[in-house]
């Protein structure tokens, strides 16, 4: 009896011991894939803030103008009428 | 034997004593603060700070965004390599490095107390990649904003800086105006944390969402603002100003579509959280003359045909005299013709005609005695007198002795080319959230002020004015202009002078559903001092050039 009671304690304590460790690794991985979504997270938010800020420096007029020494002419407002 | 029993007895009985009362005192009386001792180590409370709304112009293109960068701070004891070695490498990865933080380095190098510094140049996400491999540098995220078009309506914008708690807000400009729906919530997370500070997921986590900023979108024209501020800057330059303003607004709806302001001195830098459109006053002089004539014919104490009889001499008014800028007369002028030669003889008797009470109760109408309310910080209410002898009245009738902001006057002039109907200005169209859910600000009710028939009438004048007067010549031959220049004397220390003067130009264009409604005002030209021949020049060049870009728009 005392035999049975004794194999179920330590048997008891050793189950406990694995679901503890397995309970807790498991919470390590899932912390472990947080903090690495986290800084994936992080590094395309700035990834795609670059790429926007390059865009808009493309499309700026500053950079129309730096780029194309013609766009400071403005459209033709005058005519030239050449007679015979 | 027995005794000796009994002493040991009651020291174990007075030390099991003592040790309840310890654990009492631990368990029971300070278990609150250890408590929450136990759990600021455990839990630990992070914000979550949201991203800062992006400002749009009309073209949808972002005006203001956000920028990450990157700032380090170097430790000394932590450094693997000599300290000038690790600097002149950084040197090499973002170029003047050491230049730009040469004073504090070259302190932080000497000084051997000091182990550790923080800088203040801004590194590239490509640059903070190089500076990771370099032991003894911590690095730290920043956000920043990012003008796109660098200096581009600045004035408007505003900008955003840490006030004295270490938050970012807006100064001056929309960002100052809408810094609550620009900045969004902050969101804060309450979790358990691991030994290296690692958030833990468990269910006794407790957060509350951030929001971002909402995105602006502005009625700014990008490419009218560039040419508003290109012009301005050549005007001033050309004709030897000390500065200049300039205002575009859509006549039907009061939106603006550029505002920008400019000084002679090139060194000087723009001040973005003061916009002198809306915060400087001045006394607008002869544009104000055609507002005058509107109030006469609306409240019908002169009519169409209405000739002035005594502008053959100036006017005496007690002590005063008023004459004409050219100290010409004019007998027997039309409305059309007092308009045309701005004549301020025949004003001055057209107001007498409408009297103070009407006078003051248009000038209400037109919002003249307060702030337009436009969406922008710094707006400056323009005061009123109470007090109106005759002579005031008088010059009242050409814009001298009152004063407005720029924004003021162009309020009130729109009236004309708006059929009579007072619209307030702003400058955002509508707010749009990360969900992209679109809300719009409030606006002003429009309101009525002069009669349609009167408006007809006074666009006929303004009309005739432009094409008959001095700046006939320089109107672009293919626009329809309404307009009325202006040159108001600047009072110094109580008296006018003449050697300060302020040039201006009103108007808008077409005279029937005009498009826009633009106002240019230069401060004290050299080369000129007259309105027609400074503010009108620019107001024309800038025209053609907006009617071209209103043209591509639609």
């Amino acid at each position: 009896m005392s035999k049975t009671l004794m194999v179920l304690t330590f048997g008891s304590i050793i189950a406990q011991i694995i679901f503890s460790f397995y309970y807790s690794s498991n919470i390590v991985n899932q912390n472990n894939f947080l903090d690495e979504y986290k800084s994936e997270y992080q590094k395309l938010t700035l990834e795609i803030a670059e790429t926007k800020k390059q865009l808009v420096n493309l499309t700026s007029i500053q950079h129309f103008q730096e780029g194309t020494p013609s766009a400071n002419l403005f459209f033709n407002s005058k005519f030239i009428n050449i007679s015979n | 034997m027995k005794q000796r029993y009994k002493i040991l007895l009651i020291s174990f009985i007075s030390c099991f004593i003592v040790l309840i009362a310890r654990f009492f005192y631990w368990q029971v009386i300070k278990s609150p603060q250890l408590k929450a001792q136990a759990l600021s180590q455990i839990y630990k409370l992070e914000k979550d700070i949201p991203t800062r709304g992006s400002i749009y112009s009309s073209d949808n293109f972002p005006l203001v965004i956000n920028d990450y960068g990157y700032k380090i701070s170097i430790y000394k004891p932590n450094l693997t390599e000599d300290l000038n070695s690790v600097l002149n490498t950084i040197d090499s990865i973002h170029p003047n490095f050491l230049k730009d933080n040469e004073l504090v380095l070259n302190n932080f190098k000497t000084n051997q107390q000091q182990k550790w510094i923080d800088l203040n140049t801004v590194f590239s996400l490509s640059e903070k990649n190089k500076l990771q491999n370099i032991n003894g540098l911590v690095i730290s995220l920043v956000e920043n904003r990012y003008y796109s078009e660098n200096n581009l309506a600045k004035n408007i914008l505003g900008f955003v800086a840490h006030n004295s708690q270490g938050h970012n807000i807006g100064y001056g400009g929309i960002e100052a105006y809408y810094n609550k729906q620009l900045q969004g919530k902050t969101g804060f997370i309450w979790s358990p944390q691991d030994a290296t500070g690692k958030t833990i997921l468990t269910k006794k986590s407790w957060n509350s969402n951030s929001t971002n900023g909402l995105n602006l979108y502005t009625s700014i024209n990008r490419s009218i603002q560039y040419q508003t501020e290109k012009i301005l800057s050549e005007g001033i330059e050309k004709y030897q100003a000390d500065s200049g303003m300039i205002i575009i607004m859509e006549t039907e709806s009061g939106r603006i579509l550029s505002m920008a302001s400019a000084t002679a001195t090139t060194s000087a830098s723009i001040d973005p959280s003061r916009n002198p459109n809306i915060a400087n006053l001045f006394e607008p002089g002869s544009i104000f003359k055609p507002l005058v004539v509107t109030m006469a014919l609306d409240k019908k104490t002169i009519d169409k045909d209405y000739i002035c009889t005594q502008c053959h001499q100036p006017r005496s008014i007690g002590s005063f005299t008023i004459n004409n800028w050219d100290n010409s007369t004019h007998p027997n002028s039309s409305l059309q013709d007092i308009i045309k030669n701005s004549d301020n003889i025949g004003m001055s008797y057209i107001i007498s005609q409408l009297g103070l009470k009407n006078f003051l109760e248009y000038y209400q109408k037109l919002s003249l005695n307060k702030k337009t309310g436009i969406d922008i910080q710094g707006e400056s209410k323009p005061t009123i007198k109470t007090n109106w002898p005759e002579i005031d009245l008088a010059t009242a009738s050409f814009g001298q002795g009152i004063v407005v902001t720029q924004i003021n006057m162009l309020q009130a002039f729109n009236t004309l080319a708006n059929d009579g109907v007072l619209v307030s200005p702003k400058i955002i169209d509508y707010f749009k959230n990360d969900l992209d859910q679109i809300t719009y600000p409030k606006n002003q009710p429009p309101t009525t002020v002069f009669s349609q028939n009167s408006v007809k009438q006074i666009k006929s004048i303004l009309k005739y004015a432009v094409e008959n007067s001095v700046v006939s010549s320089l109107k672009p031959k293919n626009l329809e202009i309404c307009g009325k220049s202006g040159t108001a004397q600047v009072a110094v220390k109580g008296n006018y002078t003449d050697s300060s003067i302020i040039g201006s130009y009103v108007g808008f264009s077409p005279c029937d559903k005009p498009k826009f409604t633009m106002i240019v005002t230069i401060n004290n030209p050299k080369s000129s001092s007259w309105g027609s021949s400074t503010a009108a020049p620019i107001w024309f060049e800038l025209a053609s050039k907006i009617n071209f870009l209103l043209l591509l728009r639609h």
